[in-house]
């Protein structure tokens, strides 16, 4: 890791601090909505980040453990049922959605010594479950009426961070293995996973900031 | 990860950012068209309030007349009436015989005065312009001008069939009101001339006159008269063109869609 990598790595978390501020200012707006539900999850996400930096520095395997059943999952699934249940009004694709997802941790009780595939596996599969309900997302926006006032939009800000997230980083995950051994593009590729990270947090703030409730 | 999976990873990464391109051409494209029908749906609307407030103007315009109408007929003609008797009274009894001349003369006087105001209620009150069809307003219109002998008139009305509704009639006949008023007071024409004719799908209204005309620069915004006609057209959704040159008279043309 280069100074570049360590600035963003602080950068992100000030960020994801900032986000829970702007997360808890907008709680009495958005306390009528499911949105409330953002909230908490911008604030578990936030505690997740901040124990594994400081909590768990020292014990990386639990770190792990962390990620990979706890702090990723809440994301996909939380995801799910905003866009799913939420947005799309769909409860049978979250339960579908969810089910696969769940599904896609299997191969790891059954041959836990390869555990970077695994990891690789329920990402890339969470990843995309996601992207669909994402493009699902859009289409619903593009062919509603309500384009015009995009800027009230939660969902319109929330999707576009997501899709440039997980996007940008399906590859570095999918590939971590390969990508890890090939140092230049590791550097290059974590960058970008950072700056998107950053970018995705920016737009979580202007949902926040500009969104409306109840509009959609 | 075999080289399968890989292969795979990277056909959906690009699978993906294939649609993400697509799906934001798609949305800018969309949010454009929809904005622009918005724009003119709010347009249509914004005409659509501009006729329902003329429409309602006028409206009020024509109770407000109706009540003034009333008013005389009923209140004041009624008092003058009583006044005409009491001097009919007193000239028919011969009391002060000095000046019965003159109290005939004042009965005589408010007679007159009952008479036109008769006519003035009966003018405000009466839907004229409502119930009669637009030929004959206009006719009747330059049968006026004829009466002053000053001038030569020609009509030629090809719409006889054609029921408007009453705020294009009005406006018309303003129209030609303002136009002929303006005529006589200023151009110094000796012929007048109007028609009205129906094409397909408009209502074509030119009127004429042979004066020395004006230059339409020098007069922008400043005749009320005018500008007036020109709003009034263009509240309707017609179209309204003046040509005037120096000793060349004046030519209004105004046209309605009539579909």
């Amino acid at each position: 890791m280069n100074d570049f990598h360590h600035l963003m790595a602080e950068t992100l978390i000030v960020l994801q601090f900032i986000t829970v501020i702007v997360a808890l200012f907008c709680l009495p707006k958005l306390k009528n909505s499911h949105w409330k539900w953002f909230v908490f999850y911008i604030c578990i996400v936030f505690i997740v980040e901040a124990l594994s930096r400081w909590g768990l520095k020292n014990h990386s395997s639990y770190r792990v453990y962390l990620y990979d059943f706890f702090g990723i999952p809440i994301q996909f699934l939380f995801f799910y049922w905003l866009y799913a249940n939420k947005s799309l009004r769909n409860k049978r694709l979250f339960w579908i959605c969810c089910g696969i997802y769940i599904l896609s941790f299997l191969p790891y009780f059954m041959i836990f010594t390869k555990v970077n595939i695994v990891y690789s596996l329920s990402y890339t599969v969470g990843n995309i479950l996601l992207m669909l309900l994402v493009f699902l997302e859009i289409f619903k926006q593009i062919k509603s009426e309500k384009i015009l006032e995009f800027r009230t939009n939660m969902m319109f800000y929330i999707n576009i961070g997501i899709m440039f997230f997980y996007i940008g980083t399906l590859p570095f995950f999918s590939f971590y293995g390969l990508i890890y051994k090939n140092h230049a593009l590791w550097v290059n590729y974590y960058a970008f996973f950072m700056v998107a990270n950053h970018v995705m947090y920016l737009l979580f703030i202007a949902a926040l900031i500009w969104g409306k409730p109840n509009t959609y | 990860m075999g080289e399968t999976e890989y292969i795979l990873v990277i056909i959906l990464f690009n699978i993906f950012l294939l649609a993400f391109l697509i799906a934001a051409i798609l949305f800018v494209v969309q949010y454009r068209s929809k904005k622009k029908e918005n724009l003119a749906t709010l347009q249509k609307q914004e005409i659509l309030h501009q006729q329902e407030l003329l429409s309602s103007q006028i409206d009020m315009q024509i109770q407000t007349m109706q009540h003034i109408g009333r008013e005389i007929h009923d209140n004041v003609g009624q008092k003058l009436t009583l006044a005409s008797l009491y001097a009919q009274q007193l000239a028919f009894e011969n009391k002060a015989l000095n000046i019965s001349h003159k109290i005939e003369n004042i009965g005589e006087i408010i007679n007159q005065s009952l008479s036109e105001l008769r006519l003035l209620s009966k003018s405000l009150t009466n839907q004229h312009i409502d119930s009669s069809p637009i030929s004959s307003l206009l006719k009747q219109e330059f049968a006026k001008i004829d009466e002053l002998k000053k001038f030569k008139t020609s009509l030629n009305i090809d719409v006889n069939d054609y029921a408007l509704p009453y705020q294009t009639k009005s406006v018309i006949l303003r129209i030609v009101q303002e136009f002929s008023q303006n005529s006589i007071k200023h151009s110094g024409c000796q012929m007048i001339t109007a028609s009205l004719t129906r094409t397909n799908d408009q209502l074509v209204l030119t009127i004429t006159d042979d004066g020395h005309g004006f230059d339409l620069s020098e007069h922008k915004g400043a005749g009320i008269g005018l500008t007036n006609m020109r709003n009034r057209v263009e509240s309707l959704g017609g179209y309204y063109e003046m040509k005037s040159d120096k000793n060349l008279g004046t030519t209004l043309c105004v046209r309605f869609d009539t579909v």
